[in-house]
């Protein structure tokens, strides 16, 4: 679903990212780890077409992300690490507008938009101005409009922050699930134990280069006297 | 003052940085906006020493035509000014997450308020200062005043332009305390039309028929005079600092000092009453704003503008949704409709009185003359009104815009839905308001027909600058309005609007005067001057408002968010 080659990004004389090859194939739940400032939330910007790599290339389900971008993106959600979203629309307004973006054919989206209301237990709050949501209630409804056409890749930066424990839980299991249906998930996340529970693979990045990549267990495997992720993750970034 | 030395220290680093940004920018580039701004200053500079001189050459009564329109100047530039303040003020103090930043530090409330009133009274206030010395420059020089009068020029303007900030302040302030957030909407309208409706009053009680004048001078001297008499109102602060510059440019200091001295006097009173106003009730104010009803429910397709939007379903859907977007975004900003609401109850006041100039008694110079400053005003408004509020269209995609980034659409669909549906909305107002205009002045038919022509292309030129500025320039980390217009960008997008439509009008003025005043050309030399008048507009509007649009939509396709 993913396939990145030799990607970098340049900011001025930073590199943010180095030579990044990697490959997710459909079905697979990534997590995406780093120190801040590593270079994840960059990654994944390139990944959703919002930033452009300097070299190498970026294809989501065989389309460039450069000369392919609209096709992609038809393919792609992205649930950004802050839920910036039109504070003077309501959360009802806001699924509405994106499904009208992505031309869901009206009568799905309202019974999909319902749906995820009721799962998320933001029926009540819909048609309140977002101004006046908890950050909380805004990444529940940027992650509802992120599943609302049915993408084949979700990619998701720090999806938990802000989430009670139940909807944390429910953020979990619709991702799983959305997984084992055959969605590619791309996860970024501080979130140790939370990779480690739900990811099939997981990357380390560290001054923008991949210096770890494999099953949770492979990892583990190569570096001496580590029983959980959070060891391994901070012995390897320390070396480095 | 606690936290006052902080917050100095965090703009003079701010400075810092945007001038070390500014210095990491080409070379080429900087120069030729420097010079750009300069020749516009200077370009300003002529204009105005133009028409004081043109004013001057009237015999007998030029010194009072000069005079006259700097009470004009001032008395407008102090009501517009306080009325954008009330707007400015209102977002800066009340709606800015700077100040809720702010209020979480051990910082007094003054210290805030006059942290954020300061900002305010830039905002509101850098382009009046732009244009207004010149004004003041070109009045010099034709006066032929001393040197020293012109080192006095910035000690005009420093309580010129805070004062009206500091009447808009006090009266947020107050509202604010007593009165429910949710209304604020409503004490803004007010505030308008009760401000708005004292000015036609003040004007319409001072008109009086002229129709007996005796010759032409007579008859425009009683007519200005009566007109603008308000303007000279002993309790009008405008009027204080009109006299003080009048006094002081033929050399009378006594009443040049009295009249600068009683407005800053004032300034500083009210200054003392925002401090104690604020020293009281700014928090509390603040913490209502935050705490007040937040349940009103929007049902998702329901209401005027939803039914509205069924009129133009035929729009490619993602089209009609970003549209309904920006206006339910629009209708929902009191910050963003109230001035909008300024703008068209001003026009409706100047529609209103041009029903009291007598045509009939005028000669064709005034009659040409009349249609043609009619032109300028549209123009004018219709370039302030595309720099205020489509130039911020794209900013105030804001951080939102990973939304539209992310979506299935290109950015050239993004930027021609603004630009057509705005530039429907502009087309319909400005084709409107210059037929029924000319209508009213009654116009020759000929002139009605350049007019409108005039006013279509350049309300196309006009959207295209401002969308396209807009979207070559945008600042999304900004969300108030006033700061996002006060950028480069805006700036930009003002002068180039400001030439393009004078350079319009100028290229048909000449010819019409030639042909239907002076008599100088055959009917012949006027077509084809005329034609190649149009040739030039034409030419102008399709660089002015294609080219930043095509510029705009290849930055925004490299941009990166």
């Amino acid at each position: 679903m993913i396939e990145i080659k030799e990607l970098t990004k340049k900011f001025g004389n930073t590199v943010a990212v180095d030579n990044l090859t990697l490959s997710i194939p459909e079905g697979e739940f990534f997590a995406f780890l780093g120190p801040n400032g590593a270079g994840k939330t960059t990654t994944i910007k390139i990944i959703a077409g919002l930033l452009r790599p300097t070299q190498g290339s970026v294809f989501v389900g065989g389309y460039s992300m450069t000369s392919k971008a609209i096709e992609a993106k038809r393919l792609i959600s992205y649930v950004p690490d802050v839920p910036y979203v039109y504070e003077k629309l309501t959360g009802r307004e806001f699924l509405y507008f994106t499904g009208e973006l992505y031309n869901i054919d009206r009568q799905h989206y309202q019974k999909e938009i319902e749906r995820l209301l009721g799962l998320f237990s933001m029926q009540d709050y819909g048609d309140m101005l977002m101004e006046n949501y908890s950050h909380g209630m805004k990444q529940k409804v940027v992650i509802c409009s992120a599943l609302l056409h049915d993408p084949r890749l979700i990619v998701i930066d720090e999806p938990m922050v802000g989430l009670d424990p139940r909807s944390v839980r429910l953020v979990k299991d619709i991702l799983k699930e959305r997984s084992r249906q055959g969605t590619a998930i791309f996860m970024a996340t501080h979130t140790l134990s939370l990779a480690e529970e739900i990811a099939d693979r997981v990357g380390i990045i560290h001054n923008g280069r991949l210096i770890s990549l494999g099953t949770v267990d492979e990892i583990k495997m190569g570096v001496e006297d580590s029983v959980r992720l959070e060891d391994v993750f901070l012995k390897i970034t320390a070396e480095e | 003052m606690d936290g006052l030395r902080a917050i100095a220290k965090s703009q003079v680093w701010m400075l810092r940085n945007n001038i070390a940004r500014i210095k990491e920018e080409p070379m080429l580039k900087v120069s030729f906006i420097l010079a750009f701004m300069c020749l516009f200053w200077i370009g300003a500079l002529i204009l105005f020493h133009r028409g004081f001189r043109f004013l001057n050459r009237f015999p007998f009564v030029g010194s009072i035509l000069m005079d006259e329109t700097i009470y004009l100047f001032f008395a407008a530039l102090f009501v517009m000014l306080a009325l954008s303040s009330v707007i400015v003020c209102y977002v800066t103090f009340y709606t800015s997450r700077e100040v809720d930043f702010l209020f979480s530090k051990p910082i007094q409330d003054t210290v805030i308020f006059f942290y954020r009133f300061f900002q305010s009274v830039f905002f509101s206030s850098w382009a009046f200062l732009f244009l207004g010395v010149p004004f003041i420059i070109a009045y010099a020089i034709i006066k032929q005043v001393p040197f020293w009068f012109y080192v006095t020029i910035p000690f005009y303007f420093i309580p010129f332009l805070i004062l009206p900030t500091a009447l808009a302040a006090l009266i947020i302030l107050i509202f604010m305390s007593f009165l429910d957030f949710q209304k604020m909407k409503y004490v803004i309208i007010a505030i308008v039309l009760a401000v708005l409706a004292g000015i036609y009053w003040a004007y319409k009680i001072n008109i009086r028929p002229a129709f007996s004048a005796r010759t032409e001078i007579d008859f425009v001297m009683n007519e200005l005079l009566q007109h603008l008499r308000f303007l000279r109102h002993p309790l009008f602060p405008g009027c204080w600092i009109s006299r003080s510059i009048i006094c002081s440019s033929v050399s009378r200091f006594r009443d040049a000092a009295f009249y600068f001295m009683s407005f800053a006097i004032t300034t500083l009173f009210v200054l003392q009453i925002d401090w104690f106003i604020a020293q009281r009730a700014f928090f509390s104010g603040w913490a209502a704003s935050r705490g007040g009803r937040k349940d009103r429910r929007y049902p998702v397709e329901k209401g005027i503008i939803n039914r509205m939007a069924q009129m133009i379903a035929f729009l490619p859907r993602s089209t009609l949704a970003m549209v309904i977007k920006d206006i339910k975004i629009f209708l929902r900003d009191p910050g963003q409709w109230s001035q909008f609401l300024i703008y068209f109850s001003i026009l409706g006041i100047y529609i209103f009185n041009l029903r009291n100039i007598p045509t009939e008694a005028v000669n064709p110079f005034w009659r040409v003359s009349i249609t043609f400053l009619n032109l300028m005003a549209t123009l004018l408004v219709l370039a302030s009104l595309t720099v205020r509020f489509l130039f911020p269209l794209m900013s105030l995609e804001g951080n939102k815009i990973w939304v539209l980034g992310l979506a299935p659409i290109t950015f050239r669909r993004l930027i021609f839905q603004k630009f057509v549906i705005n530039l429907l909305g502009i087309l319909l107002m400005s084709e409107s308001l210059i037929y029924a205009t000319n209508v009213i002045l009654e116009t020759s038919r000929s002139m009605t027909y350049v007019s409108c022509g005039i006013a279509g292309l350049a309300s196309f030129g006009l959207v295209g600058l401002s969308i396209g500025l807009g979207s070559i320039y945008p600042n999304f980390k900004e969300d108030n309005t006033a700061k996002i217009v006060s950028g480069f960008g805006g700036t930009l997008n003002l002068i180039i609007a400001l030439f393009y439509s004078i350079a319009m009008i100028g290229a048909f003025a000449a010819p019409v005067y030639s042909y239907e005043v002076q008599g100088s050309i055959p009917l012949r030399t006027f077509r084809s001057m005329k034609a190649i008048a149009w040739i030039i507009t034409v030419a102008a509007t399709v660089v002015v408002g294609v080219a930043p649009v095509l510029l705009g939509y290849r930055r925004l396709e490299q941009m990166e968010y």
